[in-house]
């Protein structure tokens, strides 16, 4: 494992590493049999640390930092970052999208500005519902569509009920059924999540050093089968990847980091 | 085969549809009553209407209501709604689709004043009385008796006692039905003359005026007037008696008002039982969407629109419609874009008869086979996806994003239906903005939202800025990129946009704004400050 968390040297801490591969291992062949299919997300770091890339066919959680609506484009332009490695590596096709009419801060996505990331709005299909239920509905409908790559959901800052696991859990079955892939944005009142998503992920907007170029401080806060762990990334707009930020490089000893508080192993 | 009409007439309709809605159940008001509608006609109340049993008391249409009420004191008087009267009559006008998708309202029915509370309804239902052919039975006029006889009884479970007559003419259809006794008549193909011949003059909906003018000559019944030369008829009786004449013998057609358009793919199942439960309903749809998909299939067609219509026993017709992007003949797809709507599917009592329809549709073109690459399938699936959403959320739910040649972020684009055509602009052969132009947002506010910015010098990028109550430091600035209104656009929105000069800015924590000062500060324009977008 290049994982630098277990980069120790006493044979006890190497034993427990390759326990947890074990365990990793059982976990992901229960989850769908044989190996779950990924893509890279076209940072090695990254790519090894999540055992491959992001799992496609599952649903991913990308959480804000501001609480009761999403205040700042971070959330959607690193959402619309994932997509736009989703349709280079993952599988082609199309991308539903369930906006939120009522996001009063967050605006409505702008094609222009998809399209400056690397995301083709060609092959972006919106949605707009006037409530919770109608867009996870659509995204529902969504991920029983094999003919798409990926659908994404805008959430509002209710705590989801019952209603509200059970339906993440239903999208994650349609999820794995279809093998398409699904994000799910939310503010941060929301990041008690039902814990039926494969990965949920902190965004918070990072300083670009005056480049003004996309840039995140992520926190992968949960993993099926993996570690939580922290990153701060940068877009490249030109080749289509995610990269460190170089800007950050005296702290590369904190980069990739572990997060001491956050939730270990949560993929109980 | 000619053409044949089906006239039906509801002598009393405005007096059986008002004592149903009373006694809530059909067929128990009583029906034998005298009864009156009556409005107000400068502070008197006139009568208005009369039923059978009033008129054959001697009541007749604009007498008051006082002298009425001293012929008559126990009469009963309602109150006319004109406005009630069309609305039902339109109700039982869809009902009638149950037998033809060509039904009209029969307007020449003001004439008739000694019925003014009477319905008629002209059914074409030339090709449809086949769908009523009982066992065994192979004569064309067999037919029509079954049809004609399916459609009294159901007419009395509703309430209506009606006269019906069928001929090869809307009009001479209409003379049988009003003016003779049977309650069904049917008049053989070719043989109009002599159907019309005994009826009196009356019969041919011509003008009261005229009416009474040949009456003075003796002419009374129509087989006088059919035998007179036309040309001194016109002449003395005015050119509307001989087109009435004419009409009524099929030898000039009748423009009528059938309203549908004609939905040449329909598919119907009837119920003996009346059924209600929901399984049933999606049973029966399933049954005649697949029938009238199995008919477009043959005729090479597909369809665009399509609706489901629920008869229900009580003469309620309650349907749904879906529309598809692309011409489509599989019932399983339509199926899943109607069943969205059962839900405001009331059964009530029951439902007799369901009826699929192709409201629109494409002749071959469009329709995918199964055939196909797997991108081809893709791109189906996600338009079906479309479809299915848009019919549950509404049509303007569901759009892509179109680009537009325009510098202004907010025109840039705008929301198409669908896939762009083979000659509309797309994001691949739009002519792409120069790099300085090229970093916009991911998110654009729908209106720009003004903010409170503070800048050093009155052209520089804002040092802090407060939105919606937040407060952020100016860390990086890039700009300013500036927009000029198109006032080449004879647009009103453009009278009052200034220059914009746009600034792209990163706040401490990273948080990155396009923002925009309204006015140039060099013409000494008041600075007004503007939220536009976020960057991630």
């Amino acid at each position: 494992m290049g994982d630098p968390k277990h980069r120790d040297e006493t044979g006890q801490r190497a034993d427990l590493a390759s326990l947890r591969a074990e365990v990793r291992a059982i976990e992901r062949g229960s989850a769908g049999g044989a190996r779950i299919a990924r893509f890279s997300l076209g940072l090695p770091a990254l790519d090894t640390h999540l055992g491959g890339g992001l799992a496609l066919g599952r649903v991913h959680e990308l959480v804000g930092e501001a609480r009761g609506e999403l205040r700042d484009g971070s959330v959607f332009g690193f959402a619309a970052a994932l997509l736009t490695r989703l349709l280079a590596d993952g599988r082609g096709g199309e991308i539903l999208w369930c906006a939120r009419e009522a996001n009063m801060f967050g605006g409505m996505p702008y094609g222009w500005g998809l399209k400056a990331l690397g995301l083709d709005p060609e092959r972006v299909l919106f949605v707009r519902a006037r409530d919770e239920a109608e867009r996870l509905w659509a995204m529902e409908e969504g991920l029983r569509c094999g003919g798409l790559a990926g659908v994404v959901a805008e959430l509002g800052s209710a705590r989801p009920g019952e209603a509200g696991r059970v339906a993440e859990r239903r999208l994650q079955l349609a999820a794995e059924t279809s093998g398409v892939t699904g994000l799910l944005l939310r503010p941060l009142a929301t990041s008690v999540s039902s814990g039926a998503a494969d990965s949920r992920w902190r965004i918070a907007a990072a300083p670009s050093g005056g480049t003004l170029q996309p840039s995140w401080a992520i926190s992968l806060e949960r993993l099926r089968g993996g570690q939580p762990a922290a990153w701060l990334l940068r877009w490249d707009a030109v080749r289509g990847r995610f990269s460190d930020r170089e800007a950050f490089s005296g702290q590369s000893g904190r980069s990739p980091k572990t997060q001491p508080g956050a939730e270990r192993n949560a993929a109980a | 085969m000619a053409r044949r009409f089906l006239y039906l007439y509801i002598p009393d309709f405005a007096f059986e549809w008002r004592g149903r809605e009373a006694t809530g159940a059909a067929g128990t008001a009583a029906p034998d009553a005298p009864a009156v509608l009556t409005r107000r006609l400068v502070g008197t109340e006139v009568i208005a209407a009369v039923n059978g049993a009033a008129a054959l008391q001697g009541i007749a249409v604009g007498r008051t209501l006082a002298d009425a009420r001293a012929m008559m004191p126990g009469l009963t008087v309602l109150e006319a709604d004109p406005a009630a009267d069309r609305k039902r009559l339109e109700r039982l006008r869809a009902w009638c689709h149950r037998y033809t998708p060509m039904v009209a309202l029969d307007d020449k029915a003001a004439p008739f004043t000694g019925e003014g509370g009477s319905a008629g309804l002209i059914l074409d239902i030339t090709g449809c009385a086949h769908l009523f052919r009982q066992d065994g039975a192979e004569d064309f006029a067999t037919e029509e008796q079954a049809l004609g006889r399916d459609c009294l009884a159901a007419l009395e479970r509703l309430g209506f006692a009606a006269r019906l007559a069928v001929a090869d003419a809307p009009d001479a259809a209409r003379a049988v039905a009003r003016f003779s006794a049977p309650m069904l008549t049917l008049v053989p193909e070719g043989k109009l003359r002599m159907a019309l011949e005994p009826l009196p003059v009356a019969a041919l909906g011509i003008a009261a005026a005229t009416v009474e003018a040949l009456d003075r000559v003796g002419l009374r019944r129509i087989a006088q007037l059919a035998g007179q030369p036309r040309a001194p008829l016109a002449n003395r009786f005015g050119l509307a008696l001989v087109e009435a004449l004419d009409r009524a013998l099929g030898e000039l057609s009748a423009a009528l008002d059938m309203r549908l358009p004609e939905a040449p793919f329909q598919e119907r199942i009837a119920f003996a039982e009346p059924i209600a439960l929901r399984e049933d309903l999606e049973a029966s749809a399933r049954r005649t969407l697949g029938a009238l998909c199995r008919r477009l299939e043959r005729e090479q067609a597909g369809a665009r629109r399509v609706r489901l219509r629920f008869f229900r026993v009580d003469g309620e017709v309650l349907q749904v419609s879906a529309g598809t992007s692309r011409a489509c003949r599989d019932a399983d797809t339509l199926f899943r874009l109607l069943a969205q709507h059962f839900d405001k599917i009331d059964p009530g009592f029951g439902i007799d008869m369901v009826l699929a329809e192709m409201l629109e549709g494409d002749r071959a073109a469009g329709v995918q086979a199964a055939l196909g690459s797997t991108e081809m399938r893709d791109r189906d699936a996600v338009t079906d996806l479309g479809d299915r959403l848009a019919n549950r959320l509404g049509a303007d739910a569901v759009h892509r994003l179109q680009p537009v040649e325009s510098h202004l972020p907010e025109r840039a684009e705008k929301r198409a239906a669908g896939r762009p055509g083979r000659k509309g602009l797309t994001w691949t052969n739009i002519r792409p903005p120069a790099p300085e132009r090229a970093a916009r947002p991911v998110r654009l506010m729908r209106r720009p939202e003004p903010v409170e910015a503070t800048a050093l010098l009155p052209d520089h990028p804002p040092a802090r800025f407060r939105w919606r109550g937040a407060e952020y430091r100016v860390a990086h600035a890039a700009g300013p990129e500036r927009i000029a209104p198109e006032w080449w656009r004879a647009g009103n929105d453009d009278a009052e946009m200034l220059t914009r000069d746009y600034f792209r800015l990163e706040d401490g924590e990273g948080r990155r704004f396009w923002l925009y000062r309204d006015g140039l500060a060099e013409r000494g324009e008041a600075p007004k400050w503007f939220l536009h977008g976020l960057f991630s």
